[in-house]
């Protein structure tokens, strides 16, 4: 416990720049001291979330230009946000027939867009918030808890928490092409997948999974599989007989130098993880609901520039961290 | 051997059970148990395992790791106000911990268990009162109009406002079936969930 602590003290000061986008009451409303950059045709009607007012946020993308889309799962919206002039502020945002989970973006200004009451995932266009066409169709995925993209090859993986599953569609057509995985035992299935990421360069899908809370050989973890599903590896939350590194894996991204980062959405930290050893060499954020600290966090973002974008859920907020610092 | 006497006997009880893998119905555990739940399924978590017992913000995370969104079981949210903006009220929040016991169904003053691990005594503005919430002619006792033999317009407990949600909204407008309100979907006999659903936070 000591060394952990004393490595979480050390890389804390660095990490934390500026907590953005407070829209709880306490806090001062950063949206509010910035005009919004807004989407340019966005209809009106289309807005149901005004600056500064996320309710539930869950999942993050980001698209090449460092705009942030969020799913607001109880507004029922998208929620897009401009990164700069030392804030994150909401540009726009669009509502969608239901409570939206996963979120990404893909080339060609393709928002996909993980529906749980609808049971779809959508394809808007980011220009407009229209919808444009869905993956597989209706019924094609239970609860579309996480998506990732990959545009170079017009694939999209969805992460099916009903099918205990990760299903690959193809981005031209929306057709459904291949699942990994599904329910099975042992570490190379997946038992309870929250939240995904792709590292395009190996070509592998990450796959965050709570294991099975009940059966004590089902710990939480990250499990690493081929673009085409043969199992690589799986990272565990457990570290010796009573240690533990994380509990309640979800959002999940591997930065440039090939690190995986990872949120706990129990302990409210971002973990740092060796690729190879599954060791966690520092972590951002610690649990509370104040400036900098992480109350059901649920995913992140990381981009070119090192600076990682965290949904904060509970406060209601993006929490911004620099890497390395 | 002195230091033993120093840990809480529940707290200690906690400690064996999550050390030892105990589970619910074995000796060691000190508290009757859902059978949704396990001890694991919220104790010796991450972040808290400096300290078996949970504590502030962390029992919210905890139960909505799994009941929140992009969470693996049954979604539920706090009550808090309306989150499409049009709430009726100043800022207010009640969290799982004031509704819910999450180690047992207590028993209510009637002898019977609530359902839902939901507490036998709730406190709110107006004061602690007792809860019940049990099945009645295959539904909960919310703003049934049913007695227990059927008879209709029975008024539920009279006098005791002893619904999960007439507790605090002890308003017979409101929240006692409604029969003289000019609410009228609040006549109706659904129960109060159905239509102030929890995973929208209890807002209409
Ligand atoms: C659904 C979540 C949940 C489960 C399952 C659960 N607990 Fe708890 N437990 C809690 C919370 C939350 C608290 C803190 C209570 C409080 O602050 O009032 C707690 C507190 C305790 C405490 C300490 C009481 C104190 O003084 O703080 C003990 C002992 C305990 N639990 C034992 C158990 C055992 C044994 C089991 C399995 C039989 C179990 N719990 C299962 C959520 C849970
Ligand atoms: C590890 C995941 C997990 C955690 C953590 C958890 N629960 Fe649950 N809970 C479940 C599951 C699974 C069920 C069964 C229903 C379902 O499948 O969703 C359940 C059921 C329930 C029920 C319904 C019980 C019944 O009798 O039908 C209540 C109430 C509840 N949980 C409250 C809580 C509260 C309060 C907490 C936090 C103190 C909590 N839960 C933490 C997984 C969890
Ligand atoms: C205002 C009181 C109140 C609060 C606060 C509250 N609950 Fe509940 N909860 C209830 C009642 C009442 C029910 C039974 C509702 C029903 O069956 O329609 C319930 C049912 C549940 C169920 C079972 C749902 C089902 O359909 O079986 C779960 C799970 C649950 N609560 C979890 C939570 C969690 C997690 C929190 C905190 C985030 C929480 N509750 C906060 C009153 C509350
Ligand atoms: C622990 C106390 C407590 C309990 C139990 C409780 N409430 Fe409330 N509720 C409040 C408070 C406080 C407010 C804010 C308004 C007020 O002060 O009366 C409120 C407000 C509301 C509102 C208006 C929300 C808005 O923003 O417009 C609704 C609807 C509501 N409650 C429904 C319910 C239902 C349904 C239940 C039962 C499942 C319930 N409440 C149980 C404390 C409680
Ligand atoms: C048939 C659906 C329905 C049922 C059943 C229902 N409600 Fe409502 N309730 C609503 C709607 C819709 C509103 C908002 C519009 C309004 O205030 O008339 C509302 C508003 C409320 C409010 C806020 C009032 C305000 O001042 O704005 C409270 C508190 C509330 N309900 C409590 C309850 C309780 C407690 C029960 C169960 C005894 C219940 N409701 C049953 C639909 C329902």
């Amino acid at each position: 416990m000591q060394a952990r602590f004393h490595k979480f003290v050390r890389f804390l000061p660095a990490a934390i720049v500026f907590v953005v986008l407070a829209s709880c009451e306490e806090l001062p409303d950063a949206a509010s001291t910035h005009e919004p950059r807004g989407l340019t045709g966005l209809r009106p009607d289309l807005v149901s979330v005004a600056p500064g007012e996320m309710q539930s946020p869950v999942r993050i993308a980001q698209d090449k230009q460092g705009r942030l889309y969020v799913s607001d799962y109880q507004s029922q919206s998208v929620v897009m946000l401009d990164a700069g002039g030392g804030g994150v502020f909401v540009a726009a945002a669009f509502t969608v027939p239901g409570n939206p989970l996963g979120i990404e973006w893909a080339k060609g200004n393709l928002l996909l867009v993980g529906n749980a009451t609808t049971r779809t995932v959508d394809v808007y266009r980011t220009t407009n918030g229209k919808w444009f066409y869905s993956l597989g169709g209706v019924g094609a995925i239970g609860d579309p808890s996480d998506i990732a993209a990959d545009s170079d090859r017009d694939l999209a993986f969805v992460v099916d928490g009903e099918a205990f599953a990760v299903k690959v569609f193809d981005l031209r057509n929306g057709a459904l092409l291949y699942t990994i995985s599904g329910p099975g035992p042992g570490s190379y299935y997946l038992q309870n997948p929250t939240a995904i990421a792709l590292d395009p360069s190996r070509g592998e899908v990450l796959v965050s999974d709570f294991g099975d809370p009940a059966v004590s050989g089902s710990p939480p973890s990250v499990k690493i599989y081929t673009y085409e599903g043969d199992h690589v590896k799986t990272l565990s939350g457990k570290s010796g007989m009573l240690g533990q590194k994380f509990s309640r894996p979800q959002g999940l991204a591997v930065d440039a130098l090939g690190r995986i980062l990872l949120v706990d959405a129990v302990a409210g930290e971002v973990l740092v993880l060796d690729r190879q050893t599954g060791n966690v060499l520092e972590t951002y954020g610690t649990l509370g609901s104040g400036p900098g600290e992480l109350w059901l966090p649920l995913d992140l973002v990381v981009d070119d520039n090192q600076m990682l974008y965290v949904t904060n859920n509970r406060p209601r907020r993006v929490e911004v961290f620099s890497l390395g610092g | 051997m002195r230091w033993l006497l120093l840990i809480p006997p529940l707290a200690a009880a906690v400690t064996l059970a999550l050390l030892f893998g105990l589970e619910s119905g074995d000796a060691a555990s000190a508290v009757a148990l859902n059978p949704n739940h396990e001890c694991s399924f919220c104790h010796g978590l991450h972040g808290g395992n400096t300290n078996p017992l949970l504590r502030g913000a962390s029992i919210e995370a905890t139960c909505l790791s799994c009941h929140g969104p992009a969470g693996t079981a049954i979604l539920a949210d706090v009550h808090k106000n309306d989150p499409t903006g049009n709430s009726c009220c100043a800022p207010f929040r009640v969290t799982c911990m004031e509704c819910h016991d999450p180690h047992s169904n207590q028993t209510n003053w009637r002898g019977n268990e609530n359902l839902k691990l939901v507490r036998a005594n709730i406190t709110g503005a107006n004061g602690t009162r007792p809860v019940v919430l049990e099945t009645r002619s295959g539904d909960f006792s919310f703003c049934d109009l049913e007695g227990p033999t059927g008879e209709t317009g029975y008024p539920q407990a009279v006098g005791e406002y002893d619904n999960v949600c007439d507790v605090c909204h002890a308003n017979p407008d409101l929240a006692r079936h409604h029969l003289n309100s000019d609410k009228q979907h609040h006549q109706s006999p659904n129960t109060c969930p159905s239509c102030h659903t929890h995973d929208n936070a209890f807002s209409p």
